[in-house]
């Protein structure tokens, strides 16, 4: 008994360690996809990478979303390590940095294209 | 079995009562974390996510740490500070660890005195401090889980705010920290200071936590 007891934690650290694994891979992805949707003017396809809130801060006075995306400046590249805290993740993508937040079984962009402010919170070409 | 519960009732009484509160604030928890989600434009998360995750962990972890320091300065402060009339207090005058024959160690142990306390010498004396050394590690690991928890919940929050994070060293100089610690700290130290000095001069008919209805509230009622 004693020695199955003992295999609780390791069994909770190795699936822990899965989840973890399986979360930054998803996020990075969710990212890729992003930056490859934009590039390839695919605006239709960036936007359901997005919250509803962060499709509708680019739907302000009659504008689409699927038209707009495409015409910031959001490039990407290389993708960097990816930090997640609880439904939040942050990836670094190039030049730009990316926030998202757990979507049920997936993951959604809350923001991107943001740029680092000493003590503020990022500057973004895309949030909601 | 009613033997067992009889004579364990105030301990099992304790117990169930906080595993229906602690599955209440599990249940509150979450109504309250998913409302907060959906109006910042997030996602709501299972009851399963929500007790395994770090904000659920800060705040069971916060309550206790306070909890095991209020009973760690109890048991430790009461040794040499006193409260005349109080029944939570020694007797004025009787302040400090006392001698081994007042407390039953070693030669003065009696037939049924613990193990350590009728060795003497080391044993003795760690059994003697058993019980404030295992409330203050309790304290230091419920505090070392509000510290990491309380840090993973912040980070969340701050990922969410499209902020940066912070390390865990920056976090336990941060005010969120602080704020959550001190917040329960307060409370803790006015309970006892009120039960303190409340049971001077107030009355709990048939707790031991109290003196009998009818005993003068200053006149060597102590202990």
């Amino acid at each position: 008994m004693r020695k199955w007891l003992a295999l609780v934690p390791v069994a909770a650290a190795v699936t822990g360690g899965c989840s973890q694994a399986r979360d930054e891979s998803s996020v990075e992805t969710t990212a890729r996809n992003f930056f490859g949707a934009v590039t390839s003017e695919d605006g239709s396809r960036a936007c359901a990478l997005l919250t509803p809130r962060a499709r509708s801060a680019l739907e302000t006075g009659g504008s689409r979303c699927d038209e707009e995306i495409t015409k910031l400046p959001l490039e990407g590249g290389e993708a960097g390590p990816a930090e997640i805290w609880g439904e939040q993740a942050r990836i670094r993508m190039g030049g730009d940095t990316v926030f998202l937040t757990r979507w049920a079984s997936s993951w959604k962009i809350t923001a991107a294209g943001c740029e680092h402010r000493t003590g503020e919170p990022y500057d973004c070409e895309v949030e909601g | 079995m009613r033997r067992f519960l009889r004579d364990n009732g105030l301990t099992l009484f304790f117990l169930l009562i906080m595993a229906v509160a602690l599955a209440g604030q599990a249940v509150a928890g979450v109504l309250d974390y998913n409302d907060r989600a959906v109006s910042q434009g997030g996602h709501p998360v299972s009851l399963g996510r929500y007790v395994t995750g770090s904000q659920f962990a800060v705040d069971v972890a916060e309550n206790w740490q306070s909890e095991y320091l209020q009973f760690l300065l109890f048991v430790t402060v009461t040794v040499w500070l006193v409260q005349r009339g109080s029944p939570e207090s020694k007797p004025v005058g009787s302040q400090g660890a006392e001698s081994d024959a007042d407390q039953q160690i070693g030669v003065h142990a009696l037939p049924g005195s613990p193990a350590p306390a009728r060795a003497g010498g080391l044993p003795a004396l760690l059994y003697g401090y058993s019980l404030g050394l295992t409330m203050g590690v309790i304290f230091l690991l419920s505090w070392l889980a509000q510290s990491i928890a309380g840090r993973a919940a912040f980070n969340s929050e701050r990922l969410a705010d499209h902020r940066d994070t912070l390390l865990w060293t920056q976090y336990l100089v941060s005010p969120d920290f602080w704020n959550r610690t001190l917040q329960n700290w307060q409370s803790e130290f006015l309970a006892v200071a009120s039960m303190v000095v409340l049971s001077v001069y107030l009355r709990q008919r048939g707790s031991p936590e109290s003196k009998p209805v009818g005993a003068p509230h200053a006149t060597g009622i102590e202990g």
